[in-house]
């Protein structure tokens, strides 16, 4: 039960890191609301908020009609008015039906007056669960081009809980990409923290000298499973889970490209002008005297998702390809 | 075995030749008589055909290289060739930045590093490994040669700051080889100048008689500047050191016994070249109209060969239709001399006892004064003056 992590536990998921988390804020904070599809009754389209239409009732636990431009703009007037809603998005997919809202509204509100709008965006985003072109995608590219939004993608329960409840208590939107796949994937010891992630720091998770991969969210976990491989043929990986996307903590990256003069790039949205163009410009820019070979991406192919469980496993990174080709940056 | 591709010899007078652009990469097929690289000469860029089939193994001369005739520019050869490794010999290697920049600080020799990568390249842990080996060496500086005597005059670099109303614009590869150019021979040439005034009258009422039908004739107008061009070959023949080339390093000077004279063509103030009209003292009037026209059309079309522009003895500059009362020119190198015709203008002049109107210009005259002395440029002056002033112009034109 999610709601149970409060206490000492056996293990913490994913998934019951978030729930851990938004309960936290509530409990703390009564301005703190939720809404979304099946929120409410169903617990939440993958049973994150199992449990909170009891606890919190439901003038703070909403569940909308199907119409994501709809609650998502009813969110966005309720935090202008002094209010801190969680919207939930089913899947990070149907995001785009509130593309006007997002975009034209909730980013650039405080711009504009001046005043907060303390948003919070949940999108559980991601493929590998077999659910097609449409229940599967990575959506982090195009919001990050727009200024005035956050975006935070937590590889870690840890970083799930702590980074969802530092989005909550932030006064301008933050787009929170969970990962589905990570939701009951990753499981780690309790008692879980629930202290702040700070927005805007990324995290070293395996120290390393001879090339750098810089990854977030499930490429964390596959690096993390890379970089043990190849230690065994006495080729040091360092791991930078960015944890934010925007804004980059270009420290972070550059001090390890800096350190191993080697930079790979993963991510699972796809490759063309995927967030790992920012990033691999970033690195070009500020490490390019420190490169002893060129940046390079691992990503997606430039296709939907496929259906068919062979083929999306041909369209997402693999480990195979990432342990090659960090073995092909370390000793070319 | 693969074939040695070699700077080839561009014009007859070209030593050297600079590479400007390849135009194919180490790895790709190279079919013969694919364009294969870009080569500059002075003022001409030429495309260089492969003279072989194969593959380009090797670039022996990167861009912006200058080499002589003859030298090595590449490998072409079977394709299961090995490429050249990281460092061919020639020191061009794949450096990554990290690599250049460590070599650059500790002064390592990147030559005598064994380089790890997967092809040979060497890699960041390489150098730093050999800079431990060097012994921890602190960044240095390249040791600073001692300067020689001979060593050519380098002038001081002067900074220029650009404000942000200013334009900063690259300078042409023509621009800079007239600055270098220009900057040589007055470093070398101690130019003295001198002029005369000239009468054309008597070459106006003969262009005014003769202007309709030559047009009609040779399709050009019949220019003050062929009649100078024709006056001064005639001159030169009679004054040989004026039409010499020195050579200080050999203590000797060269007398040319043909006039090759080369006439500055403006490039719509782009810059200047100057085609070279070759044995200009066997041309009548006509013949030298004809062969100015000719480099003048080839030069504004782009189109003029190394060999056109290579091995003046004397040259003549024109400013004069662009006004200027007098002017003093730098000397072409290795010429020893330049002429310069400036504006033609009515002007009082004294004819006999009386005061007419005539049409007149300066002929402006820089000198080597290493080559000759003052007397003979003056005599030299005195003959062009009264050539282009005495002659029967109307029976050269016939």
């Amino acid at each position: 039960m999610p709601l149970e992590t409060d206490g000492p536990a056996e293990s913490v998921s994913y998934l019951e890191a978030i729930a851990a988390g938004l309960a936290s804020e509530m409990e703390a904070d009564p301005d703190v609301f939720l809404i979304g599809e099946d929120v409410g009754q169903f617990g939440g389209a993958f049973k994150v908020t199992k449990g909170f239409l009891d606890r919190f009732g439901p003038r703070r636990v909403i569940d909308s009609p199907i119409a994501e431009s709809g609650f998502t703009g009813l969110a966005c007037g309720a935090a202008l008015m002094g209010l801190r809603p969680v919207v939930e998005f089913q899947f990070a997919d149907f995001i785009s039906c509130a593309f006007d809202q997002i975009i034209n509204n909730c980013s650039k509100q405080h711009y504009r007056t001046g005043n907060p709008i303390p948003l919070t965006l949940r999108a559980p985003f991601g493929a590998r669960l077999r659910a097609g072109p449409t229940h599967s995608q990575s959506v982090e590219a195009y919001f990050a081009h727009i200024p005035g939004l956050k975006i935070v993608a937590p590889a870690t329960p840890a970083d799930a809980a702590g980074l969802l409840i530092s989005a909550i208590r932030d006064n301008n939107p933050v787009l929170y990409l969970e990962s589905k796949y990570l939701y009951r994937r990753i499981e780690v010891p309790g008692p879980l923290s629930l202290d702040p992630v700070p927005i805007g720091s990324a995290k070293v998770v395996r120290e390393g000298t001879k090339v750098s991969l810089l990854t977030y969210s499930v490429g964390v976990h596959q690096g993390l499973e890379a970089a043990a491989e190849l230690d065994q043929e006495g080729i040091s990986v360092e791991v930078v889970d960015l944890r934010t996307l925007v804004p980059l903590d270009v420290a972070t990256i550059t001090a390890s490209v800096n350190k191993t003069s080697r930079a790979v790039i993963l991510h699972e949205d796809a490759r063309r002008l995927g967030y790992g163009a920012e990033i691999a410009a970033t690195v070009a820019e500020e490490c390019f005297w420190q490169l002893d070979g060129p940046v390079v991406r691992i990503a997606g192919k430039n296709t939907p998702i496929p259906t068919s469980p062979a083929l999306e496993d041909a369209a997402v990174p693999q480990l195979p390809e990432i342990i090659s080709t960090l073995r092909r940056v370390a000793t070319t | 075995m693969a074939d040695v591709f070699k700077m080839p010899k561009l014009g007859e007078t070209v030593t050297t030749g600079t590479v400007t652009r390849w135009l194919r990469a180490v790895g790709d097929a190279v079919a013969f008589d694919d364009p294969l690289l870009e080569v500059a000469t002075d003022k001409v860029d030429s495309e260089i055909p492969s003279p072989y089939s194969g593959v380009l193994l090797e670039i022996m001369v990167p861009e912006g290289e200058t080499v002589a005739v003859g030298a090595e520019l590449a490998r072409i050869g079977a394709p299961e060739e090995p490429v050249s490794s990281a460092l061919a010999g020639n020191g061009r290697a794949k450096l990554s930045p990290i690599v250049r920049k460590l070599a650059a600080q500790h002064g390592i020799d990147l030559a005598a590093i064994q380089g790890s990568g997967a092809t040979g390249r060497i890699t960041r842990e390489d150098i730093e490994a050999a800079i431990v080996r060097a012994g921890a060496a602190p960044a240095t500086v390249p040791a600073v040669t001692p300067a020689v005597t001979s060593a050519p005059f380098v002038p001081k670099p002067l900074t220029v700051t650009a404000e942000p109303r200013d334009e900063v614009q690259p300078l042409s590869r023509m621009r800079l080889a007239i600055a270098e150019r220009m900057t040589e021979s007055l470093r070398v040439a101690p130019h003295v100048w001198t002029s005369v005034e000239v009468d054309l009258q008597a070459v106006e009422e003969v262009r005014r008689e003769h202007k309709e039908r030559f047009r009609r004739e040779e399709g050009t107008s019949l220019t003050y500047l062929a009649f100078v061009a024709r006056a001064a070959c005639d001159a030169l023949r009679a004054f040989p050191v004026i039409n010499s080339s020195l050579d200080m390093a050999a203590r000797t000077r060269v007398l040319h016994h043909y006039v090759n004279l080369g006439i500055a063509v403006d490039l719509s103030e782009q810059g200047l070249v100057v085609p070279v009209i070759r044995d200009a003292d066997g041309l009548n009037l006509r013949g030298l109209a004809r062969a100015i026209r000719a480099g003048a059309d080839k030069a504004n079309a782009g189109q003029s060969a190394p060999d056109d522009l290579a091995g003046s003895t004397f040259t003549i500059t024109n400013p004069g239709p662009f006004g200027g009362y007098a002017s003093a020119p730098i000397i072409n190198q290795p010429n020893s001399a330049i002429l310069s015709v400036n504006e033609v203008t009515r002007r009082p002049t004294a004819v006999g006892d009386a005061v007419a109107v005539h049409y007149m210009t300066i002929l402006g005259f820089s000198y080597d004064h290493r080559a000759f002395d003052g007397v003979t440029a003056s005599r030299f002056l005195a003959r062009v003056r009264d050539a282009l002033q005495d002659r029967d112009w109307a029976a050269e034109l016939g």
